[in-house]
């Protein structure tokens, strides 16, 4: 077999959805989402490293810089090696790319956790956490000497690197036709912000198995279970604030898409669509089978293959027009900032990012206790959330922005009366 | 462990309220451990000590409108514009020449020098134009502009050369302000007498081109450098 080391490129383009990212990212919506990985024992910070410098070798995508072009920012390959870095309790501040040993993510260490957090611009939710499983899988091997078996999240780092790990997915499973963008506005979460740009983070953990039978008996999935829960806690928080003329807009959440259960995609980069569901809270009371019901009708509706085709095209057909790749990036970004502030975030009230199931190989997932993943803040919505589970425990983190922890209470709070004992823990800054 | 009475959430251990709802934990069977670790360290990261440039391009150009509209204004109220004109070309350079390359992350000073003479050549194009001197702007002033902008790239281009040791980068500048006292001359003589006689840049230039070959020589005899070094300290 051939050991030849595949050609790593000096640069790469950034793929389309992290275009906007360089030009919209700012102190208060930083594009940073971390996961995070416990084990049952003590972090070596000194073995950590090792550990990294071992994983970037086999993922050299995570080893790039981002440079500007004159008329595209890219990525430009970058030969040092970041340095592992004490956990702090505000997570997801944003990654200063511009200083000259700008890596796109870091990885921090706190007692038994490992953490990383990763700049949008060089992976999705999947790529990072097939980093992160990698670098503990790697960690562990250096402390235990035992070796884990290769799966879909965790990769040998004695494997030579896989071009196919930095293949730009959406040009190459983008086709000819489009679809219209044209959705309503969604019902807007305000509140008042929470002082010195804080960030409050609730975690709240749970049995997958227990989650797994509620959904089996409501004959639907665990995302569409949680959806419909999180659903249901706006609708209550919209209530308990009063209804106004301008309340008549949906409510909507917004549930990324990974793409690459559609297609053969082995990238690490960005590679998801969404789809938003929408709730008329006007029209009536809803009970949870009927939001279940509107999450799994939406969804049904939603991913299927040539519609999500026509989605990848509808927004990488304008970066192919001439006009625009010849105008300069000054400008570019200028108006992308501009777009995103009107536009951006207007089309739902808040994002719920499901990573679902994380299997890892072996003896490697008793050295585990949970797995976390946190969305950095948002621009204009004050409240994100993620969820990942592994063995037969679920966590799920909500960021927020604002002073009002209710949308959290009244989604616990329905999964506790649901017959799902929650366990809520926080950052201390609600 | 214990549970919050409100919303029935576990909490963790150490918990004083409900993160939820705020409701004080009080379990009289489990007291709490005040050690029991946080989800997150105490130490924060602090945001990094930068000036916002992005905000402060938006105020400079507020700031640069301000008087720009004000005169522009003013000459309105006359009928048309005239004086006005030169303040605001005046503004437009001050900003060029010193708001710029501050209030711009990257490093491109190659960059600034042509965004300044650029400046510089078209404020003076414009004096020109409002008083109708075409003729030593086209053939004092803009050459002269370009000239000494192209000088102060070389000179900068030299000093940057960092594989050369620093004396023998002292030796090329000083011949490169040598040549620019030439090219000065050239325009000025050109300008005046339509031909070009050397004069007075020889005198200027000369001690220049010597200096420059001392401190090349200097540069290349190790020895004389160590005695220099050992009388001079300080």
């Amino acid at each position: 077999m051939s050991r030849r080391v595949p050609a790593i490129p000096s640069w790469l383009k950034l793929d389309n959805a992290a275009k906007i990212y360089p030009a919209t990212s700012t102190r208060d919506w930083t594009a940073v989402f971390r996961l995070s990985i416990s084990f049952k024992e003590a972090v070596d910070p000194v073995l950590l490293q090792k550990a990294l410098e071992n994983t970037l070798k086999r993922l050299p995508l995570f080893a790039y810089r981002l440079k500007n072009g004159l008329f595209w920012p890219y990525l430009d390959k970058c030969s040092r090696v970041p340095v592992v870095q004490p956990d702090v309790q505000n997570p997801c501040m944003r990654i200063h790319y511009e200083n000259e040993d700008g890596f796109l993510f870091r990885v921090r260490y706190y007692q038994n956790r490992v953490a990383a957090e990763f700049f949008h611009v060089i992976c999705d939710g999947t790529g990072g956490l097939i980093f992160l499983c990698t670098l503990s899988a790697e960690y562990l091997r250096l402390k235990t000497g035992e070796r884990y078996p290769e799966n879909d999240r965790v990769l040998d780092v004695r494997d030579k690197p896989d071009p196919r790990e930095w293949e730009d997915s959406f040009q190459a499973y983008a086709g000819k036709a489009t679809r219209s963008r044209k959705e309503e506005i969604a019902w807007p979460l305000k509140d008042e912000r929470l002082e010195h740009r804080d960030l409050a983070i609730i975690s709240g953990k749970m049995s997958t198995s227990a989650l797994k039978d509620k959904a089996r008996e409501y004959h639907t999935t665990i995302n569409s279970l949680l959806s419909a829960v999180l659903l249901q806690a706006l609708i209550r928080c919209r209530e308990t604030r009063g209804f106004r003329r301008r309340d008549e807009r949906p409510i909507k959440i917004s549930l990324p898409v990974n793409l690459r259960r559609f297609y053969p995609s082995k990238t690490l980069r960005n590679f998801s669509s969404y789809v938003n569901v929408a709730v008329y809270p006007q029209y009536g009371e809803y009970s949870l089978k009927d939001l279940i019901a509107l999450v799994s009708h939406e969804m049904g509706r939603e991913l299927v293959e040539p519609l999500l085709k026509a989605r990848v095209t509808t927004n990488v057909m304008p970066e192919r027009s001439p006009l625009l790749r010849l105008t300069p990036l000054p400008l570019k970004t200028l108006v992308l900032k501009l777009m995103y502030r009107i536009t951006g975030e207007r089309y739902f009230t808040m994002t719920f990012t499901n990573l679902g199931q994380v299997v890892l190989p072996g003896k490697m997932a008793s050295k585990v206790e949970r797995m976390d993943m946190v969305l950095g803040p948002s621009l204009q919505n004050p409240l994100v959330c993620g969820c990942v589970s592994v063995g037969d425990t679920t966590l799920i983190n909500f960021t927020r922005t604002g002073v009002s922890p209710d949308v959290e209470r009244y989604f616990f709070n329905a999964l506790v009366r649901l017959g799902i004992p929650v366990r809520v823990e926080s950052n201390g800054r609600e | 462990m214990s549970y919050c009475v409100e919303c029935g959430v576990e909490l963790s251990n150490g918990a004083k309220s409900c993160p939820l709802c705020g409701t004080p934990v009080l379990n009289p069977r489990r007291p709490q451990e005040p050690d029991a670790a946080p989800l997150y360290p105490e130490n924060r990261e602090k945001p990094a000590p930068q000036i916002d440039r992005g905000y402060m391009r938006k105020l400079a150009l507020a700031v640069a409108l301000l008087p720009v509209l004000t005169v522009l204004i003013l000459d309105l109220l006359d009928g048309r514009v005239s004086w006005s004109l030169y303040v605001i070309g005046a503004i437009w350079l001050i900003v060029c020449l010193f708001a710029v390359p501050f209030l711009f992350t990257s490093k491109r000073p190659y960059a600034f020098i042509a965004l300044d003479a650029g400046a510089l050549g078209a404020y003076l194009g414009l004096i020109a134009l409002l008083n109708g001197g075409g003729g030593w702007y086209l053939k004092l002033a803009l050459p002269m502009v370009l000239w000494l902008g192209l000088c102060l790239m070389g000179a900068l281009r030299a000093v940057r050369w960092l594989k050369h040791r620093i004396l023998n980068r002292i030796a090329l500048v000083l011949t490169q302000v040598a040549v620019c006292l030439l090219g000065i001359e050239t325009i000025i003589d050109y300008y005046l007498r339509q031909r070009v006689q050397i004069t007075w840049s020889v005198y200027a230039g000369l001690p220049m081109l010597v200096l420059a070959l001392f401190f090349l020589l200097l540069g290349a005899y190790r020895p004389l450098q160590k005695e220099i070094r050992k009388r001079l300290f300080f």
